[in-house]
């Protein structure tokens, strides 16, 4: 059972969608400018992101690498509208992000974007089934529990629904995560090293998984990892060092 | 998943500590709950509505003193007051009900006071109506009792029976003056149960009752003939014949002569009493007249029998001690000698007329016997509501001028007692539970401050997944909202609880009858005010959750 935006969101969603049904090759995710830089304790500024131009179509698949502490996480939360650019825009799907309030930008987060960690960050006090609700729950649509249930018997785990976090093994957690990342059927998919916790077996299987879903739903991807071998999977991979040049800030 | 769902599935996570901290709160509550009900229960008992009479008269002295020994059976009784003042009140046409008691006995076993006093203490509500509508509560008696009473008959309160195993047909003797007491002393005669009262939550459940004529039959409940006099005489000798009448000493009419005069006058004022009973109107006006002119003739009579033998036993100790004195001589003279032979005749005569109402009273006469108080209903004619209070007012302050006594309307002291006293007891030990509540309210503040540390990463998890500053906020705020609520309404059914288990205890220990099932409204008040203390105490963990940096939370 799916549920499409409804009458609860429907205003948000006209506000949120510009571009999202234009016929040509619509672009999902558009970063102009972006700057960022972080006060570091001793007060000084540390340049981390200046990036004049990236672009993902909707529906592609992008695998983001580069070094330690080049600012991969930075740019997905900026994405996400975790966090702010100083400047610059950060256009998903038709909506620019950073211009948002904080409120419509949480719940625009809660219905556009789906987040998959390294350390999964299940909520440990509920169970499976229960965390892919959690990530309904704030989302304007209300929970779907038959979506919830079909959504965990997509990644495997129909038999494991009230296990909770810490009786499941750590695949297992990875994969409930996909679940709930997948749970309001965002237009965007941010993984930060979603595979890197996981041992070799599973990494092919959690990656298999976050793929399919991403394909089958036209969900745009971007994947950040230190693996070459995933990032061998990917149809474009994205060094963070060769579109992001933050020492020209300092 | 709605934020209740969510704050209870984090309360649950940390269990344990949750747990201890809502039971803090639990007890806290707990000891309020018991305050609130046996306040509530003290605080009621001192109001009219508790008590079915206007007026409690006893002898002059402290109101309180009177009022908690003859309402409450709580400490001893002033004194006593003549029988005849129960009959003047009886008389009074602004009387309704009066009902008289005697005091000071106990039960041998469990120490209950008994209570000496006629049929009518069982007709008047111990509980009257709030309403004139409202018939009020009435006692309830099983027994022969019910059909009429021998004057060694009594009624057991259902305290009583349950705890010294009484029943129909059980026979008991009086303690004098209580167990305890060096004067104590057990009375021949036996009572026999015939009559047990069911529960009234007052302390007539604990009170055993006997009829009057049995307990003036007990030998030493009638007073020694001097007392008598005296206190007749102070009652009613001085006041009601002053100027009237004349004591002539040298009238020839003997000690017992003057005392049956005395019993026909109480026998014809009897009659005219039974005979006002089925009188109305005119004709029980010219009858109360009648029977005041034969109380006046009686006055008369005692009042010389009082002077007359007063007169006679002083000449008896004066003669007495000239015949010691004479008696000590080494060598009495002849003269002295016949003074001697005087005074003995003299003496013999004297004591011979002094015993003559001794022995001619065996049944004490109504001028002999006391009463310890007089309960008192006013008259309340129908439609007229306040007329009775208005009565009982005039009737106190009356009394108040006269004689030696003293009309007390029992809520009066025992308000005072309340606002003076108890009120205050229950104000400090109320907001001390307050304060108890509100430390374990601090309790539950320290437990979720502390685990917004280990939880700052789900905070932002949920961040993340799209809830506002403004969610996260909330369901910390729950959190602690759900832990005091569930911690009032566990205390105060335990409080319910441990009033219900205690409620024995308590009265047998003190005295005080607690109804188990009391609710006060004051409850209603607690988990809203616990609703209250919760939402100020989750408001600092909850900014904390408000304030988290997602971006920095998440990459810890
Ligand atoms: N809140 C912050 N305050 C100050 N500096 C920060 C903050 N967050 C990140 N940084 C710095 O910004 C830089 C980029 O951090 P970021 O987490 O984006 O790196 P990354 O590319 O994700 O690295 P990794 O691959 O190790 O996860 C780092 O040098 C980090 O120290
Ligand atoms: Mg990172």
């Amino acid at each position: 059972m799916h549920i499409d935006c409804n009458k609860a969101s429907a205003g948000l969603h006209t506000a949120f969608t510009t571009h999202r049904h234009d016929p040509t090759p619509a672009v999902s995710l558009d970063l102009i400018d972006v700057r960022k830089s972080y006060r570091e304790p001793n007060g000084h500024q540390l340049p981390v992101l200046r990036i004049d131009e990236f672009h993902l179509k909707q529906g592609e698949q992008v695998a983001l690498v580069g070094e330690s502490g080049g600012g991969k996480t930075t740019l997905l939360n900026c994405v996400a509208g975790i966090d702010r650019p100083d400047s610059g825009k950060v256009v998903v799907d038709g909506v620019q992000v950073n211009a948002l309030g904080e409120v419509p930008r949480d719940r625009f987060r809660a219905e556009r974007i789906g987040m998959v960690f390294q350390t999964f960050n299940l909520l440990p006090a509920f169970s499976a089934y229960e965390n892919v609700l959690l990530g309904m729950s704030f989302s304007g649509r209300g929970v779907d529990k038959a979506r919830a249930v079909d959504l965990l018997g997509l990644v495997g785990l129909g038999h494991r629904l009230s296990h909770r976090p810490g009786q499941l093994s750590v695949g297992e957690q990875q994969r409930v995560a996909v679940a709930r990342a997948l749970a309001n059927q965002p237009v965007v998919m941010l993984a930060d090293e979603p595979t890197a916790s996981v041992d070799t077996a599973n990494q092919e299987t959690v990656l298999d998984l976050i793929r399919t879903a991403c394909t089958e739903r036209e969900i745009t991807l971007l994947l950040v990892t230190h693996s070459r071998q995933v990032a061998d999977q990917f149809p474009r991979v994205e060094r963070l060092s060769e579109f992001n040049k933050p020492e020209a800030l300092a | 998943m709605n934020l209740v769902q969510i704050a209870l599935k984090s309360i649950r996570q940390r269990a344990l500590a949750s747990s201890l901290t809502a039971l803090g709160v639990a007890l806290g509550v707990m000891l309020m709950v018991c305050v609130l009900v046996v306040f509530g229960i003290l605080r009621r008992s001192f109001t009219q509505n508790s008590i079915g009479y206007h007026l409690v008269v006893g002898p002059k002295g402290s109101d309180l003193q009177l009022v908690l020994s003859s309402v409450y059976r709580i400490g001893a009784p002033i004194e006593n007051i003549p029988y005849k003042l129960y009959e003047e009140i009886q008389d009074d046409p602004r009387v309704a009900v009066a009902v008289p008691i005697c005091m000071g006995d106990f039960t041998e076993e469990g120490g209950f006071p008994i209570i000496a006093t006629n049929r009518k203490y069982f007709e008047v509500p111990y509980q009257p109506g709030r309403t004139p509508r409202d018939p009020g509560k009435s006692f309830r008696v099983r027994g022969p009792f019910v059909d009429g009473a021998k004057a060694f008959d009594a009624v057991i309160g259902s305290f009583v029976a349950s705890k010294n195993g009484w029943d129909l047909g059980d026979q008991f003797q009086l303690v004098h003056g209580g167990a305890d007491t060096d004067t104590s002393h057990v009375h021949d005669e036996k009572f026999t149960v015939t009559g047990v009262l069911a529960p009234t939550g007052t302390p007539n459940d604990k009170t055993v009752f006997v009829m009057l004529e049995g307990f003036y039959a007990v030998a030493g409940h009638d007073m020694p003939l001097a007392e008598a006099l005296q206190m007749n005489h102070d009652y009613f000798g001085q006041e009601t014949l002053e100027g009237d009448w004349e004591f002539d000493p040298e009238e020839r009419v003997g000690l017992g002569e003057r005392l049956r005069r005395v019993d026909a006058e109480t026998a014809r004022l009897d009659r005219a009493r039974a005979e006002r009973e089925q009188a109305t109107g005119a004709e029980r006006k010219a009858i109360t007249e009648e029977m005041d002119r034969i109380k006046l003739a009686r006055e008369v009579e005692l009042e010389r029998f009082y002077r007359d033998i007063t007169a006679k036993t002083s000449e008896l100790e004066s003669l007495r001690s000239e015949a010691a004195r004479i008696g000590g001589e080494e060598s009495p003279t002849a003269e002295q000698k016949a003074r001697l032979d005087e005074i003995d005749k003299r003496v013999a005569r004297l004591e011979r007329a002094v015993k003559t109402p001794h022995a001619i009273m065996h049944n004490p006469p109504v001028w002999m016997k006391e009463v310890t108080a007089v309960f008192v209903r006013m008259q309340q004619p129908e439609g007229q509501p306040g007329i009775a209070e208005a009565l009982s007012i005039g009737y106190a302050a009356e009394m108040k001028t006269g004689l030696q006594a003293q009309a007390v309307n029992p809520v009066v002291p025992m308000q005072r007692l309340q606002t003076q006293f108890v009120g205050n007891v229950e104000l400090v030990l109320f907001w001390m539970t307050i304060l108890i509540v509100i430390v374990s309210g601090v309790g539950i503040f320290v437990s979720i401050y502390n685990s917004m540390a280990d939880r700052r990463r789900e905070i932002a998890v949920m961040r993340a997944l799209g809830a506002r500053r403004g969610t996260v906020f909330t369901i910390i705020l729950l959190e602690a909202v759900l832990l005091c609520a569930t911690g009032g309404v566990v205390g105060v059914l335990l409080g319910h609880v441990l009033v219900l288990i205690a409620a024995p205890f308590v009265a047998a220990a003190s005295g005080l009858l607690i109804d188990p099932f009391a609710f006060e409204t004051a409850e209603l008040y607690v988990v809203p005010g616990l609703v209250l203390l919760a939402s100020l105490i989750g408001i600092v963990p909850g900014l904390t959750a408000y304030r988290t940096d997602v971006a920095e939370a998440l990459a810890e």
